[in-house]
């Protein structure tokens, strides 16, 4: 399985090289992350090319690392029904640059990208359509980026003396508690430590 | 502007409709608002709003530990709540490497199973209420009651299971269940003949369902379907058999595929893969008895210790408390795991960080994309038809509008009037007869077809057709059209006679 996948890294690297930056295996599954403006090209050869054959767009999703300077990614998920093999491949980037639309590839590329915009507010150029999908009509900000509050900016309620359903802003009766139970001892070494891993 | 009004030719004028179907029609239910575009009762646009029942699960789990994060999957598709945990659970154990002890792996198989059935159930016979038809429903959810009476008996909830755990499950079956799955598994497929009788040779039902909603593997594949929509499709394609997770491969079961892609195909399917899940449930049910043990790895992180073991020992203690309250850590990285759900595949996406809560999770519902090819499948045909198939797509599922008759007819007309001879002649068999009336054949062939279209495309370039009226009854389409050779005239009046075969234009016959 772990051959069969770095054969196939090998050969997209080697067809690719001016668009793939770097791919690795991990749990058996291969990743390749391609520049952003080349996305296009790759996920054509990924379809079309006889050793690929990936016919089917799973999935597009967004993730974000706000510590990066291109702090979005953006990945792409695709199965191959033909040869029963999977990829995934990444790309970078940021709040203002906008990725190509691979819609023209796959139709259902459509949504997905209005999704992860909605998301994350990652932009897609020659998209037709880049609308909101999921969040509410007149909905502001974008809820997964980390620094959005897991509360959201506003609550709705039915209003009972305006005889309709309102917005407001979020008021918690009680602080939002955001336990941390992570342990401060995890991962670290103490004295002593290397008798109790040594004993045994 | 009055002289601009009245300067624009009269044939170029249309109006169309924008209603609302939905989120207040009982068909709908507050999930799903389609905007349609209606062209008199001729669907122009659909435009579904999906995100009313949008709640976050993605951003909630980030602030999760894993554990505190399965119940969240039972609530994404509550027809078959277990496969959701089961994709999550599979996920965090390719991360961390966690080995599934094998009764585990049993059990996680027969109640995925049962969640099959319990989706399949509710999906053929609602599918059936859409089309008139209300006994089905009524067997079909007492067979549901009583595997949800299963789901309660292992888990303690009828839906909401959170029964799964990373490492197996979270409690071993007691033997008297294990038995009365057994019983169920003898009488259920009677009730699978039952619903049978009253649906699969039932005229109405088979009026409603067969050409409607055919999808092409092209489209499959295009739109990115999964699960039974490109099984109908005859395409061989199930995770459990092509990637196969648990013990799948050990098992017996056939894979039932359609041939047409409609909706009665896929119908037929679903009614095959209950009768294989209950063989693979008797499977399941036989390798229990043989395989005693634990269903949660021993001396795992992962895993709480046994009681008695907490009672005696304070390292058990103290990790009981540590994986209730910290939750385990999941080593960095990322993985992707997918199962074959009821409705196509499901798959999670996870990204963690080593700490104990997930740092993102996609979750890649099957029914996002199948939904996504709804404005594909419903343009054309009628807006009555487009209430039926909607009510079919709150089961996350679609099966997908027309590509009959009407369709064929339709994308003829567009194909004529953009002047587009490829199109165009793709609509006709290569067969193909245009005949008067009075039966005298005036083309034969889709060669004859061309040329006679080629000279009026060239002689009138800007020839268009407009429907007046349409009658749409099985294979046969009658168009009443208006015809303007250019902007300015002249106009004549053609009704057209198509017989459609095999998704192909067979026959047309002209009233001049």
């Amino acid at each position: 399985m772990s051959a069969a996948l770095e054969d196939l890294g090998a050969h997209i690297g080697a067809s690719m090289t001016h668009a793939i930056l770097d791919q690795n295996i991990h749990v058996g599954e291969l990743t390749l992350t391609a520049k952003a403006e080349e996305i296009a090209a790759v996920l054509t050869f990924l379809r079309d090319d006889p050793r690929c054959r990936f016919t089917t767009l799973i999935d597009i999703c967004g993730a974000d690392y706000p510590e990066r300077g291109k702090r979005f990614d953006v990945v792409y998920h695709l199965l191959s029904m033909h040869l029963n093999q999977r990829i995934r491949v990444k790309l970078e980037t940021d709040e203002q640059t906008p990725v190509p639309s691979v819609h023209a590839l796959w139709p259902c590329a459509d949504w997905f990208e209005r999704e992860a915009f909605d998301m994350y507010g990652i932009l897609f150029s020659g998209h037709p359509d880049l609308r909101r999908i999921l969040t509410d009509y007149g909905f502001q900000g974008f809820p997964l980026r980390k620094e959005f509050p897991l509360s959201g900016h506003v609550e709705v309620r039915y209003d009972a003396e305006q005889k309709r359903v309102i917005y407001e802003p979020v008021k918690l009766n009680q602080a939002f508690r955001n336990f941390d139970f992570l342990s401060p001892w995890e991962g670290m070494t103490l004295p002593g430590d290397e008798k109790a891993g040594g004993g045994s | 502007m009055a002289d601009d009004l009245s300067a624009a030719p009269a044939h170029e004028e249309k109006r169309t409709f924008t209603i609302n179907f939905g989120p207040q029609h009982p068909a709908a239910h507050g999930v799903l608002r389609l905007v349609l575009e209606l062209d008199g009762e001729v669907v122009q646009r659909v435009d579904p709003h999906i995100g009313l029942l949008h709640r976050g699960t993605e951003k909630l789990i980030e602030y999760k530990t894993y554990l505190q994060a399965i119940p969240y999957f039972d609530r994404l598709d509550y027809v078959a709540p277990m496969n959701q945990e089961h994709a999550f659970c599979l996920a965090i154990e390719k991360l961390a490497g966690i080995e599934v002890p094998r009764r585990a792996q049993i059990i996680r198989v027969l109640y995925s199973e049962i969640g099959r059935i319990l989706n399949h159930l509710l999906n053929v016979t609602t599918q059936a209420m859409d089309v008139g038809a209300l006994t089905p429903p009524l067997w079909g959810f007492e067979e549901r009651e009583k595997l949800m009476v299963f789901y309660e008996r292992a888990s303690g909830s009828r839906m909401h299971a959170a029964y799964f755990r990373a490492g197996g499950v979270h409690q071993d079956l007691p033997d008297a269940l294990i038995d009365d799955i057994e019983t169920w598994c003898e009488q259920f497929p009677r009730t699978v003949d039952d619903l049978e009788t009253l649906l699969t040779d039932n005229r109405i039902f088979k009026q409603r369902n067969v050409d409607i909603g055919v999808v092409s593997q092209q489209d499959a594949l295009d739109w990115g379907f999964s699960g039974v929509m490109v099984r109908g499709s005859g395409m061989a394609w199930d995770l459990r058999r092509s990637q196969p997770y648990e013990i799948y491969n050990e098992l017996d079961f056939k894979i039932p595929l359609g041939k047409n892609g409609d909706c009665y195909d896929r119908y037929l399917c679903r009614v095959e893969e209950m009768r294989e899940s209950v063989k693979i449930m008797q499977q399941c049910v036989k390798l229990l008895r043989q395989n005693p043990g634990p269903v949660l790895p021993e001396n795992s992180k992962f895993a709480p210790p046994r009681r008695g073991e907490m009672k005696n020992s304070m390292e058990a203690l103290i990790h009981h408390f540590k994986l209730y309250t910290e939750g385990y850590h999941v080593p960095a990285g990322e993985a992707y795991a997918a199962v074959e759900a009821p409705k196509g595949e499901f798959g999670v996406y996870l990204v963690a960080d080593g700490t104990n809560r997930p740092y993102r999770l996609k979750i890649r519902a099957p029914g996002f994309p199948h939904l996504a090819a709804m404005s594909y499948l419903c343009k054309g045909p009628y807006a009555g038809g487009c209430l039926r198939r909607a009510r079919l797509a709150r089961h996350r599922v679609r099966r997908g509008g027309p590509v009959s008759a009407v369709d064929v007819v339709q994308r003829q007309l567009e194909a004529y009037n953009a002047q587009d001879m490829d199109a165009f002649l793709a609509t006709y068999a290569p067969d193909c007869v245009i005949a008067d009336l009075n039966g005298a054949v005036t083309q034969s062939g889709r060669q004859e077809i061309q040329a006679r279209y080629a000279a009026m495309f060239a002689q009138y370039p800007q020839n268009k057709a407009r429907l007046v009226n349409r009658i749409a009854k099985g294979d046969t389409v009658i168009d009443h059209e208006d015809v303007w050779r250019s902007p300015e005239g002249p106009q004549l009046e053609a009704v057209a006679i198509y017989t459609v075969k095999n998704g192909l234009i067979a026959r047309v016959d002209f009233v001049k």
